[in-house]
């Protein structure tokens, strides 16, 4: 479990501690609001690991994601994927200055977070993964 | 237009599949399709179940459908992908795609009951695709679901094609009850011999039936589909074979294949 600098298990510190250390670090309610969904989450978790990436393989991989609840993923579908992704999700993530997105270009990059930050995007996931929607 | 062509008009239909997982794996050999390329693209741990995206890569594509202009919600914004005519036609896990890859065994018996709706969802995103090498048994799958489409739809002509008389022998109840209890117009052709057959026309010495595994449906609404392989090198579990629903495509096999058997 990352987030080892976050005052969780040491409250103590809380007093000392500056989440912005490292890294970019969103003011709180941005931050939350980009993890409010499951879908940013998501496209967050990707981008640790896989940044740049197109919009395509985005939408792609939250395509993917739907696949646990359906067999398949079709062409109408993946459409709203697509519009939620351009009018929603990225601009989102790009003014909380989570990622950077690049309409021009169709490619989303990932800001270098604090480490705090990236820890509070894997406990997001971790969360997910171990307790999903229903 | 005769079967092979369905062939032909399949390999200039470009597809692209993008397979998303941790680890690339055996996938694209075992995928071996002669018109498809197989990109990969790494799932950081943690991720969804492996899954595949299949887009059209362009290519003459001379049927209905598609309709560029106007479908979908989505925006002319930049996706990031190439510039072209790429387009999404969906994704699957692989787990869905290997039902594909080693179908269930269907039975004679149980042609009428639904094979799996993966197995259709997936023998849809793969229409038009030349598979370099298809067992019988994959493709006595696609058969039975493709005379599970005739069945529903009731009504139209079904051509379908066996190399030998015995083969048909296997059949022959089947394609009797699709006759007798439908409107639909059945029928079969034969490589050898001739074979008596109630409700079912049949005709014998076909060179189609003897180069080629094929069945056509020309029904009505969207259920016209058809299926062509052919024998790779002689091995009689090996075929080069493809699908497809291109209303017109179908269309003309079965008129060609309606021709020859009328003489």
């Amino acid at each position: 479990m990352s987030g080892d600098e976050s005052p969780i298990h040491s409250q103590s510190s809380a007093g000392d501690w500056d989440p912005t250390a490292g890294g970019t670090a969103p003011p709180p309610d941005r931050l939350f609001a980009a993890l409010a969904d499951g879908q940013r989450r998501h496209l967050l978790w990707y981008l640790l690991e896989e940044s740049p990436a197109s919009v395509a393989e985005l939408a792609d991989v939250l395509a993917g994601w739907q696949l646990a609840d359906t067999t398949d993923v079709g062409s109408e579908e993946y459409d709203r994927i697509l519009a939620t992704l351009h009018h929603s999700h990225l601009p989102l993530l790009d003014d909380a200055g989570l990622a950077e997105y690049d309409r021009e270009a169709g490619t989303v990059t990932a800001s270098s977070l604090a480490p705090a930050v990236e820890g509070v995007v894997q406990f997001a996931h971790q969360y997910d993964v171990a307790l999903p929607e229903r | 237009m005769s079967p092979g062509n369905v062939l032909e008009a399949a390999a200039d239909r470009r597809k692209r599949l993008t397979h998303y997982a941790p680890e690339r794996g055996e996938f694209a050999d075992r995928f071996a399709a002669r018109n498809v390329d197989v990109s990969f693209r790494r799932l950081p741990p943690g991720g969804p179940d492996p899954f595949v995206v299949v887009r059209d890569a362009g290519g003459s594509h001379s049927g209905s459908g598609d309709d560029e202009s106007g479908a979908g919600g989505a925006d002319s914004e930049n996706t990031g992908e190439r510039p072209g005519s790429e387009r999404f036609r969906g994704a699957v896990t692989v787990a869905t795609l290997e039902r594909l890859l080693a179908p269930p065994r269907a039975t004679d018996e149980r042609a009428r009951e639904a094979v799996s709706p993966a197995y259709g969802a997936v023998l849809d995103l793969l229409d038009d695709t030349v598979f370099a090498s298809l067992s019988r048994r994959q493709l006595l799958a696609t058969t039975r679901e493709f005379e599970d489409r005739a069945w529903r739809a009731g009504d139209g002509l079904l051509h379908v094609g066996f190399q030998t008389a015995d083969a048909f022998a296997d059949q022959q109840s089947l394609y009797h009850r699709l006759a007798a209890d439908t409107s639909l117009d059945v029928h079969v052709h034969l490589a050898d011999e001739r074979v008596d057959a109630e409700e079912v026309a049949v005709h014998a010495g076909g060179e189609y039936a003897d180069r080629y595994w094929f069945v056509a449906f020309d029904g009505p609404g969207d259920s016209q589909c058809a299926l062509v392989a052919e024998q790779r090198d002689g091995n009689d579990d090996d075929y080069v074979g493809a699908w497809t629903y291109d209303p017109d495509l179908v269309a003309g096999v079965v008129e060609d294949l309606a021709d020859w058997a009328t003489g």
